[in-house]
């Protein structure tokens, strides 16, 4: 059990202690399992501060002795029909003469087993952690005379069935993608790799929240010292909640100011398989869709699972063009501004003499012209996101419209910033990973005033900044730029242009040594 | 972490610092500068420099495409000066906008200006200005001002466009007019061994009856420089010889005679010279040979050209009008004793120790040369058509 759950407890447990406002004058200072079934029903609900989802139900199977058995759960959170027919029902039925003798026994749930059909059946006395298994939607079963807690294992929540993934689309390739729900994400990657080598394992996050996480990989496949440094990294996580899993990504990533993602995160169980595949891991968390995989490289957000499901010609051309949008989508408005304000001679004379002829009686300079368009395309994109689906279509017609025809013919813009504001905007959205276009979409306006500033020399030395920045980060030890910088001449094969797969025999860096080959004997196909 | 900020502070400081030159300018607020006319006033000994700018037509309201759709108008100035960035500044007091000189595309010489001032330091600003470029191509007024040929405006395109474009085509088609650049004329002006030719062109009235305009621009000839000075002119034919020589022509036409009074046309496609000298007890002597390819482009006599002898007289015919092109232009240029061919430079790189000898009266020395030139004429086509057609 991780330290932080123990720190947990102990801070609600002190807060019992010293909270004034609780009048606890009937039974003070009880904090563990008595052997009197009413004093524990009272704990637990006391724990719990008796809320109205909390379902306790008593059965008093022998009055002559006072034994009884009580059920508590939390409503909406576990399976009432299992609790009905799994437990409630066999034990209203049971022999109770043979239970009540063996109840104290060592073997007391495995007796108890054989009555109660349900999934699960543990037994424990520390008061925190039965309270936990209720809230996690278990079912606490008390009986009299005993201090011992059963706890049948019926968690059931509503949940979202699987659905088409909303960000990350594809043309041909699986249609499904994750939920909120971890065991369902977790069961569709292990669905598609049936190999007792995916290994998952269970960590607590969250002070407040004790959200699930769950890391996967593959055993010997996954380089082991990645795995260990990011159990650690995840174990120093010292936070209330966990909502997303963003809220680990921001914990565990190597550079904490970066603008560039160090880890993809994906809400497609065919890029998790295939991240898996190539010796990385995958972080699940409770109640999000975004799986995170690392380590990442800067070369694997531009690569979209279908690069490998179509024509690898075509595979190739479009990695290409995307690298060609990502550059247009991060230098355009810069370049424009610095080519239009300092470096007049670039522009060939009939194509100066129509952007001059546009640029007569507009009233900004334009740089800000380029900023004002830039920041209402901002706007406009986050309205969209925001917005209600019933106005959808309003903001489309106000923006397209009016902001980007009657603008220019008013004069307040120039046609050719409108032009180049779009082309920004579009080229962004072909990145397959959504964080990587969010750098581009911020360093847009740096590389747009240093372009303004000095011109192409600023453009220049913007790039060299970023690329600094780039070749300098690392994600989980891994350099960004890995098969570019340093330079790997095999794993070239996937970086650019995509290789027809029987070329693709081996696994990229971040895989353990002893594992390069993607088959046994492997790399044979490859020449 | 302190230490890693403060570093690339320092870094970015210093790269401020190290920026040189560069300079914020609004499109709007830039006239953008053309064709630049260069005049001699001999009467205030002064240099009169005429401006022809593009001058963009405002984003109308009917259309918001500026002035995509129709040519760009023009619109000139002049201002005078003892040199030629003197005059540029004064033209800031005619026009309201600050001239950009990055998109020059034409400079044109006054007659007066190349005739009786040398050229020898008026292109100093072109190499020396880092705001112009030195690959624009020179002509000289022939028989008029830099500010006469400006001021000439055609009808459909913007005045500069339409003398490039003329001096582009001509080149091309003809290979009578090349466009010498700034750059070459500084190298040839400066060099011993070879001196520059600038294209001329001329005022003359336009024929065309739907035009508005009186006057039109036409391309005539190229200048023989000698010493800074204009000193003749290459007309006609005679001016090819210098594209034969220098390999630059793309294609031309010769016409050839075929019978009493008719001719027939053969389109050259490819012409390699190659040119040998060496003195020889004083005089220099020049080797040419030309290796030309063409085809037949027109027949105007009924002659059998699937005959071996009809086409051995034709290539023979176009070799000997080839040679005398050749042979008219380098007389001249020896009569005017200015070697526009550059044979000095070709002999300064085949037999250094000779032009050491005679690289300061050169020109005296070019003008007693003995030339000798072989021109070997192929036709290796006759068109789309063999026979010309029938008729009665």
């Amino acid at each position: 059990m991780p330290s932080f759950f123990k720190t947990g407890t102990k801070k609600i447990q002190s807060k019992k202690e010293s909270s004034p406002s609780q009048p606890s004058t009937i039974k003070p200072n009880i904090t563990n399992l008595t052997y009197n079934i009413d004093d524990n029903i009272d704990l637990i609900k006391d724990c719990l501060g008796s809320p109205p989802d909390l379902n306790v139900r008593k059965i008093i199977i022998d009055a002559a002795t006072d034994f009884s058995v009580a059920m508590i759960r939390m409503d909406g959170m576990s399976d009432k029909k299992e609790v009905d027919f799994s437990v409630i029902e066999p034990l209203s039925k049971m022999n109770f003469e043979q239970l009540r003798e063996q109840l104290e026994s060592p073997n007391s749930a495995e007796v108890l087993g054989r009555l109660i059909a349900v999934n699960k059946l543990e037994k424990m006395n520390d008061v925190d952690k039965v309270v936990n298994s209720i809230l996690q939607g278990n079912t606490g079963i008390l009986f009299n005379h005993t201090s011992q807690v059963f706890i049948a294992s019926t968690r059931l929540i509503d949940k979202r069935g699987l659905s088409e993934p909303s960000s990350q689309t594809v043309i041909r390739g699986p249609k499904d993608s994750f939920t909120e729900d971890l065991r369902t994400n977790t069961s569709l990657v292990r669905a598609r790799i049936t190999n007792p080598k995916l290994r998952i394992e269970t960590l607590n996050v969250g002070e407040i929240t004790h959200t699930n996480v769950e890391l996967m990989y593959l055993n010997g496949i996954a380089d082991d010292s990645i795995l260990q440094e990011l159990r650690n990294r995840i174990k120093k996580i010292k936070i209330d909640a966990i909502l997303e899993s963003s809220y680990i990504e921001e914990f565990i990533q190597d550079s904490k100011n970066s603008i560039f993602p160090t880890l993809i995160s994906t809400e497609r169980p065919d890029v998790v398989v295939a991240n898996l595949l190539e010796g990385r891991f995958a972080i699940f968390v409770y109640g999000t869709p975004y799986v995170l995989i690392g380590p990442a490289t800067f070369i694997q957000f531009f690569q979209s699972p279908e690069d490998y499901y179509q024509n690898y010609y075509m595979g190739s051309f479009i990695r290409i063009l995307r690298f060609v949008s990502f550059f247009i989508a991060l230098y355009i408005p810069g370049l424009y501004v610095a080519i239009m304000t300092h470096h007049h001679a670039l522009i060939p004379t009939t194509l100066l003499i129509t952007l001059a002829g546009q640029r007569e009686g507009v009233p900004f300079p334009i740089v800000v012209e380029a900023l004002i368009m830039e920041l209402v395309f901002e706007v406009l994109r986050e309205a969209g996101v925001r917005m209600p689906r019933a106005v959808g279509q309003t903001v489309s017609i106000v923006g397209a419209l009016i902001l980007g025809q009657a603008a220019v013919q008013a004069g307040f813009v120039s046609a050719s910033t409108v032009i180049v504001v779009s082309l920004t905007a579009i080229a962004n959205f072909t990145m397959p990973f959504f964080n990587v276009a969010i750098a581009a979409r911020i360093l847009r306006f740096l590389l747009l005033l240093l372009g303004s500033y000095i011109g192409m020399y600023g453009i220049m030395l913007g790039t060299f900044v970023i690329l600094a920045h780039l070749c300098s980060l690392r994600s989980f030890g891994l350099p960004y730029f890995d098969p570019i910088t340093p330079f790997k001449l095999l794993a070239q094969k996937d970086v650019f242009i995509r290789l027809p797969l029987p070329k693709q025999m081996t696994r990229p860096e971040p895989a353990s040594p002893e594992e390069k080959n993607r088959v046994q004997g492997g790399g044979r196909n490859e020449t | 972490m302190k230490r890693k900020f403060v570093f690339i502070l320092s870094f970015f400081i210093t790269a401020c610092l190290l920026a040189g030159c560069s300079n914020y300018r609004e499109l709007r607020d830039a006239a953008f500068i053309a064709g630049i006319g260069i005049d001699w006033l001999k009467e205030k000994q002064r240099y009169q420099i005429t401006f022809q700018a593009f001058s963009p037509s405002p984003a109308g309201s009917s259309s918001s495409s500026g002035s995509g759709s129709g040519p760009p108008g023009s619109a000139l100035f002049m201002a005078e000066g003892r040199t030629i960035s003197e005059a540029a500044r004064q033209a800031s007091k005619k026009f309201s906008r600050m001239p950009d000189y990055s998109h020059v595309r034409i400079v044109i010489i006054g007659d007066d200006l190349a005739k009786s001032e040398s050229l020898n330091f008026i292109f100093d600003v072109f190499e020396r200005d880092a705001n112009i470029r030195a690959n624009i191509p020179v002509l000289i007024a022939r028989g008029t001002s830099g500010k006469e040929v400006l001021s000439v405006i055609p009808a459909t395109e913007h005045p500069v466009e339409s003398i490039n474009g003329k001096v582009k085509n001509s080149a091309k088609m003809q290979g009578e007019n090349q466009a010498t650049e700034v750059y070459q004329i500084i190298n040839q002006l400066s060099s011993k061994g070879s001196e520059p030719t600038i294209g001329g062109i001329s005022v003359v009235a336009s024929k065309d009856p739907s035009s508005p305009n009186k006057k039109a621009t036409k391309l005539s000839g190229m200048g023989i420089i000698k010493e800074g000075k204009l000193v003749g002119w290459l007309d006609g034919t005679k001016s090819k010889s210098i594209s034969f020589l220098n390999n630059q022509i793309i294609q031309t036409n010769e016409s050839i005679r075929c019978d009493s009074h008719q001719y027939t046309s053969v389109r050259i496609t490819d012409s390699r010279s190659k040119i040998k000298v060496r003195m020889n007890s004083g005089r220099p002597e020049i080797v040419i040979h030309v290796n030309a390819l063409g085809v037949l482009d027109e027949m105007l006599c009924n002659r059998k050209i699937m005959d071996y002898d009809v086409l051995h007289e034709y290539e023979q015919k176009t070799s000997n009008n080839i040679l005398s092109h050749i042979r008219d232009g380098i007389n001249q240029a020896k009569s005017q004793k200015s070697d526009i061919f550059g044979f000095g430079d070709i002999l300064h790189r085949q037999h250094p120790e000779q032009w050491k000898k005679n690289e300061n009266r050169w020109n005296d020395v070019f003008s007693k040369s003995k030339v000798s030139i072989h021109v070997n004429f192929n036709l290796h086509g006759t068109s789309m058509r063999i026979e010309p057609y029938p008729y009665k």
